[in-house]
């Protein structure tokens, strides 16, 4: 199959809802840095106090992620994961490839030069963990209902 | 999304029927305010001498203030159709009984009258326009307040056209009898109209808590201060000409039919006079602005009364009363409608009431006593007259130039207002700014080292003239840390660059080895050693080191060198050869070096440079602006950066509606939306520019305003911009943002126009949808486009692999 090219790319990282707010030029630049890798079935990627944190997008394929026996989630393409990991906050939750996937992924140090370069991308970081937080404090003041929806902790 | 630039076609029937409804009420208004004037003016003048006037407008201040209040609770939380029907029905049924009262040919009936309608008419048309500037926004006013201000006078010259053959046949109490019938009728015609109308106004909600006094609004606000100081010369011109008209008329008859004949035609000379004036109104505004309209009333009674000095005749006042009644019911009364605009919802409406009310009687009685004065030292003959209205006109026209240089600035922090709601206007932060040198400077004399550090650091950047002067005492200072601070400062700033030369030695440079060292502490240790010694060779490998870990300290090592290095940094910006993310990074740092010479070098980009690099030094410049740091400037190049900017947004405006116009989206990837992202940073660019001219702080705001995505809050902004521009630069900026049907290119067209532009993403994107829809016929262009951007060059390749 063949690799995505920079335009491919943007247009996927569109999809993400961590970037749909972002100048396209912008994501143009980042999709530049991301790195495509393929996965097999039952790989695991980003584990907790991983040595080599990325934030991956998915492009295409099935992931679970848990906390420790918890399943949190499943993410299929344009699925994002591993943000806080790349904001060196660290992260409690393991991926696991549920089918041959195809990924994006990109480095602290390159995620955080993007940051640093692009206000639109910074604020769009920052509205999407608003939104989270949003979500968790919506959950924890209803429980019940959370655990009905399936709660996403990415 | 700019809501202005989208077509509105169910808001085009909504906004006929409104004009239409308002257009109809105002007719009725203005025709039973006329005859209501008629019928006071010729009973008074046969019943009574002219002298007594001065008396009665003190009497009709009084009424006034009386009636003001209840005006105010008739109206208060209610929607302004349903409040304005309360008043005219209230009114009118009055009018009922002063019909009766009339009838005993009484001195006194004719006098309660008089002070009657005086009090009670400028309410009710104020009440209207309360009503009407509540259902339409700025924009709006423009389109459709010249139409509904055309009916009103039309309703004057019918009505005055019908009292003169009236007066033949009723007397003037039947024809008061017919003002009141007139005033039921406009009631009622506005509380049916209030459910539809305001429903699809959807006015704001009634605001909780007291009432807003108009006493508070004046003590509070300067701007309105100012409107209230003009609308009292207004009302002190219009008493004096209005009293010299009827000493003029009363030397002429005092036969109350023939007053009645007389009035009747002068109202309807008046009339169409004001027709006339209201036929060209639109267009006045449009090509003069309402600010140089408003000069029109003023300047006409200066010159009528100025004829007056040297004719001293009964005509030269009857035709000054003429022309100040006919403008002030049409030019003068649209033109001054804008200036209540910055005011925002209770307090706009309060005004209204007070200029209607206490502002104008208050005026009048200030014209009573001139009056009486005049009397008093047996000079109220019409030479003196005249010498009075000159003078007063001449004051009036001179505050109303104070007012128009304010309505811009207030406009702003009306629109600041809207945009922010629940949050203090902008006009208080910017008192506290034009505090924050003198505050600066006292706390130079601080005996804490650390504030003298801190005031001359922040000085240096509000004010470097003077904190360099401050810094010459300094050297004095007993703290060494302040001597050598002070030192530095007052050293001339450094505007020659400094070539970055070869870096051979680069590498070799000890902070370049301790930046790349990975100890942090150690890179930090360097950094604050080469700021301690300012030394602007740190500079190029300050530059190198902006990238990875050592960017931020990078970043704030440079701002930090400040004006020692802005020369470095201006030519590693203007460089093209530099990397893109360094010379976006030196952008930053020169904003945020702020200096008067760090800013000039962000002027260095150009137009051919990267957008988000423009985009970068446009917002470092503005900020710069904003904290009032004088910078070298080419105004031309500005304005033919604009030129090239708006040239450029309506060529995308037209791309994008190519594209929106294309059923297949799919096959056109990003463009479309990169498409309106470039629209979107057009405007911006024009309006940063702008803010390089103009007020920064408003100019931006502005912009905020038109892309806010509120009709409303849109239509201030472009009221704003209508009010601050120059003729030339409205000419060159408003069309475009007003403009909503462009020529629609065909998509071919599109595509093969941006695969061949100078903006390499959206090229990038074109050859991409080329490549997306196989357009083999397009395959020229994407040869073409082969360039060094590797992204592009990587496109390239896909799409011809697929062609």
């Amino acid at each position: 199959m063949d690799t995505l090219t920079t335009v491919e790319k943007a247009a996927l990282l569109i999809e993400v809802d961590l970037f749909q707010e972002v100048p396209s030029d912008v994501l143009a630049e980042l999709a530049a840095q991301m790195e495509e890798t393929a996965h097999q079935s039952g790989d695991v990627l980003n584990e907790p106090d991983s040595a080599d944190p990325r934030l991956y997008v998915v492009i295409e394929g099935d992931l679970r992620l848990t906390r420790g026996s918890t399943t949190l989630g499943r993410l299929e393409r344009g699925g994002a994961f591993g943000l806080l990991a790349v904001l060196g906050i660290g992260q409690g939750e393991t991926a696991t490839a549920l089918s041959a996937c195809r990924l994006l992924s990109i480095s602290p140090e390159e995620y955080l030069d993007a940051l640093a370069d692009s206000t639109a991308l910074a604020i769009a970081n920052l509205r999407t963990l608003g939104r989270r937080l949003q979500e968790l404090d919506r959950q924890l003041s209803e429980p019940t209902a959370a655990r009905a929806d399936g709660a996403d902790t990415r | 999304m700019m809501s202005t630039m989208e077509p509105k076609p169910e808001g085009g029937d909504r906004e006929t029927r409104l004009r239409w409804s308002l257009g109809v009420l105002h007719f009725l208004v203005i025709a039973a305010f006329t005859w209501a004037r008629i019928v006071r003016d010729g009973a008074l003048l046969s019943r009574m001498s002219v002298e007594w006037v001065p008396y009665l407008t003190v009497a009709v201040l009084l009424a006034t203030a009386a009636v003001t209040p209840l005006v105010a609770r008739l109206t208060r939380h209610r929607d302004p159709f349903r409040a304005f029907a309360r008043v005219a029905v209230v009114t009118g049924v009055t009018l009922l009984l002063w019909e009766l009262l009339l009838r005993d040919r009484s001195s006194w009936s004719a006098a309660a009258l008089y002070v009657w309608v005086g009090a009670y008419g400028p309410l009710l048309v104020a009440q209207f326009w309360v009503l009407t500037y509540s259902a339409l926004d700025p924009q709006q006013a423009r389109r459709h307040i010249g139409f509904v201000g055309a009916l009103g006078i039309l309703g004057g010259a019918v009505s005055g056209l019908m009292a003169t053959g009236f007066t033949a046949s009723l007397t003037l109490a039947e024809v008061l009898g017919l003002t009141a019938v007139t005033h039921l009728g406009a009631g009622a015609l506005a509380l049916g109209l209030a459910t539809p109308v305001s429903r699809a106004q959807e006015p704001q909600k009634a605001p909780d808590g007291p009432p807003v006094r108009a006493l508070t609004v004046l003590r509070e606000d300067g701007y309105a201060r100012l409107l209230a100081l003009v609308i009292v010369l207004g009302a002190i011109t219009g008493g004096i000409v209005d009293y010299q008209f009827k000493f003029a008329l009363q030397m002429k008859t005092t036969d109350a039919a023939e007053l009645g004949r007389w009035l009747g035609l002068f109202n309807v000379a008046v009339s169409l006079l004001a027709l006339a004036a209201q036929v060209v109104t639109g267009w006045l505004l449009t090509r003069v602005g309402s600010r140089v309209l408003a000069f029109v009333l003023p300047g006409g009674v200066a010159a009528g009364a100025a004829v007056g000095l040297v004719m001293p005749a009964i005509w030269p006042p009857v035709l000054t009363r003429l022309w100040e009644t006919a403008s002030r019911h049409s030019v003068t009364r649209t033109a001054n409608e804008f200036f209540f605009l910055p005011l925002q919802g209770e307090r706009r409406a309060v005004m209204k009431h007070a200029s209607e009310g206490f502002l104008t009687r208050g005026g009048e009685v200030g014209a009573s006593l001139l009056l009486v004065g005049l009397a008093t030292l047996h000079r109220s003959d019409l030479w003196h007259l005249s010498l009075m209205a000159l003078c007063v006109a001449g004051g009036w026209a001179v505050v109303l130039g104070w007012l128009s240089q304010a309505y811009g600035p207030a406009l702003s922090r009306s629109l600041d207002a809207l945009l922010r709601p629940g949050r203090p206007t902008a006009g208080r932060d910017e008192g506290d700014r034009s505090l924050a040198v003198p505050e600066l400077a006292k706390m130079l004399r601080s005996q804490d080292e650390r504030h003298v550090l801190f005031a001359l650091g922040e000085m240096m950047s509000a004010d470097p003239d003077r904190a360099r002067r401050e810094a010459e005492r300094l050297t004095q200072h007993r703290s060494p840390a302040v001597r050598a601070r002070a030192r530095r400062e007052r050293r001339p700033p450094r505007s020659a660059a400094q070539p970055a030369g070869e870096v051979r030695w680069l590498t070799a440079h000890p902070l370049y080895v301790a930046m790349k060292s990975g100890d942090e502490a150690r890179a930090r240790a360097a950094c604050e050693a080469v700021v301690a010694s300012r030394d602007r060779l740190a500079a190029p490998v300050l530059l190198e080191c902006l990238q990875g870990a050592t960017r931020g300290v990078a970043r704030d090592t440079l701002v930090s060198l400040g004006d020692v290095v802005s020369g470095a940094l201006g030519d590693a910006l203007a460089d093209p050869a530099t990397p893109a993310r360094v010379r976006r990074d030196v952008a930053v740092v020169l904003g945020r070096i702020g200096t008067a010479s760090a800013v000039a070098q962000l002027a260095r980009v150009g137009r051919d440079d990267p957008r988000p690099l423009q985009s970068l030094t446009l917002m470092g410049m503005n900020a710069a602006r904003k904290r009032e740091i004088a910078f070298a400037l080419d105004a031309t190049a500005v304005r033919d950066a604009i030129r090239a900017d708006i040239l450029e947004l309506q060529a995308r405006l037209a791309q994008r509606a190519a594209l929106a116009a294309e059923s297949a989206g799919t096959t056109l990837g990003l463009l479309p939306r990169a498409l309106d992202e470039a629209v979107a940073h057009g405007r911006e660019h024009v309006f940063r520019r702008l803010a390089l001219l103009y007020p920064a702080r408003e100019m931006l705001r502005a912009h905020r305003g038109l892309i806010s995505g509120d009709e409303r809050i849109g239509a201030y902004a472009l009221e704003y911009l209508e009010a601050t521009l120059s003729p030339d630069d409205r000419e060159m900026v408003m069309p475009v943002l007003r403009s909503n049907e462009p020529e629609v290119p065909s998509v071919d067209d599109v595509l093969q126009s941006l695969a061949s532009g100078d903006d390499v993403w959206l090229a990038t994107l074109a050859v991409h949808a080329i490549g997306l829809r196989r357009a083999t016929h397009l395959r020229p262009v994407v040869h073409a486009a082969e360039t060094a951007d590797p992204t592009r060059l990587e496109t390239v390749r896909w799409a011809l692999a697929r062609l």
